[in-house]
This record gives C-alpha cells, sequence and structure tokens, in this order.
C-alpha cells in the first residue's frame, strides 16, 4: 500500500520509476534501467 | 534527484488534506569495481528508494520490505551483464548496479518516514503495535 502510494508520488514529481511496469520504459540495457 | 540529499519531500494535497511523504537518506551505494555494497539499514519494515544517476539523467526504484536492511543486503554483491527480466527485481538490481557504475553513474538509498503504526509481527511475529517506518 505505501509502496503504492510513494510510486504515485514519484510520478507526480515527475521522476522516472524503474520498477516493473514503470513508465517510461527503456532498453533493458539501459545503464540505468 | 540529487543523490546526496539528506532528506527530501513529497507533499500530496487536496482542498482537504494533504500527505507528506519524507525520504530519510541512508546512504550511498559503494562500487568496488565489481560488485555494489549498500548501506546499511535498520531491521524495521518500511519503504525504500534507490535513486541510480547518470550526468544530468536518474532513475528511481521503488520497494516496500518486511526486512530493509536484509534487502537491501540482498542487492549488492557482483552481477551478470545480462537484460533485465521480470520478475527477477533481485538480479535485476544487481545487474542495473553494474551497469549504472560501469557507465560513470552512481546509486543511493532512502527510506521513507512516515509515522505510523506496524504490527510486530511483520519483524518477530508478535502480535503487539509499535511505532516504524
Amino acid at each position: 500500500m505505501l509502496e503504492r502510494i510513494a510510486i504515485s508520488a514519484a510520478y507526480l514529481h515527475g521522476e522516472h520509476v524503474i520498477n516493473e511496469r514503470g513508465f517510461p520504459e527503456y532498453p533493458s540495457g539501459h545503464p540505468l534501467q | 534527484m540529487l543523490l546526496d540529499a539528506e532528506e527530501f519531500e513529497w507533499l500530496f494535497m487536496s482542498q482537504a488534506q494533504s500527505i507528506r511523504l519524507t525520504w530519510a537518506r541512508l546512504g550511498r551505494v559503494a562500487w568496488s569495481g565489481s560488485g555494489a555494497t549498500f548501506p546499511v539499514a535498520p531491521q524495521e519494515p518500511g519503504v525504500y528508494l534507490v535513486g541510480v544517476a547518470l550526468g544530468d539523467d536518474s532513475r528511481v526504484y521503488i520497494g516496500e520490505a518486511a526486512n530493509l536492511r536484509f534487502r537491501l543486503r540482498s542487492y549488492g554483491g557482483n552481477a551478470m551483464e545480462r537484460p533485465n527480466e521480470r520478475g527477477s527485481t533481485t538480479a535485476n538490481m544487481l545487474g542495473r548496479m553494474r551497469r549504472a557504475y560501469r557507465a560513470g553513474g552512481s546509486a543511493a538509498v532512502w527510506a521513507l518516514k512516515l509515522p505510523m503504526s506496524c504490527p510486530d509481527s511483520a519483524v518477530t511475529g508478535k502480535g503487539t503495535a509499535r511505532s516504524c517506518y
């Protein structure tokens, strides 16, 4: 539950999230993906 | 994302309510040249954020664990150079650290500070409530 709130907050603050099904999705070999 | 920030906050607001998420820095991920060592976290349940940066670009990974120390420790060590796979969170994190550091990037970890009550059973198997992150 808290994890989902935190992920939602990350999106709202413009962060790129690399959790599974994160957005935006980058190629799996990208250094930060 | 500033990897050196000791603390930062994300605020949710509506007309009547607000939630403030405060992240406290646990430390940088150390890189030996072949493997990563994550900072030592409290042996408590909690939510953590791994920030990975390369130049001006950054990503965050957010996870929840019954024991933060065990979870972060599991992300340390050497890793294979291979693409991410769905469902392989730990192996993906190991590989991500290797790729990021070899490309000149770095990473740091924060824990969510949120006053709350959680069951001791999450840590000890007993049912008494206590304060935790």
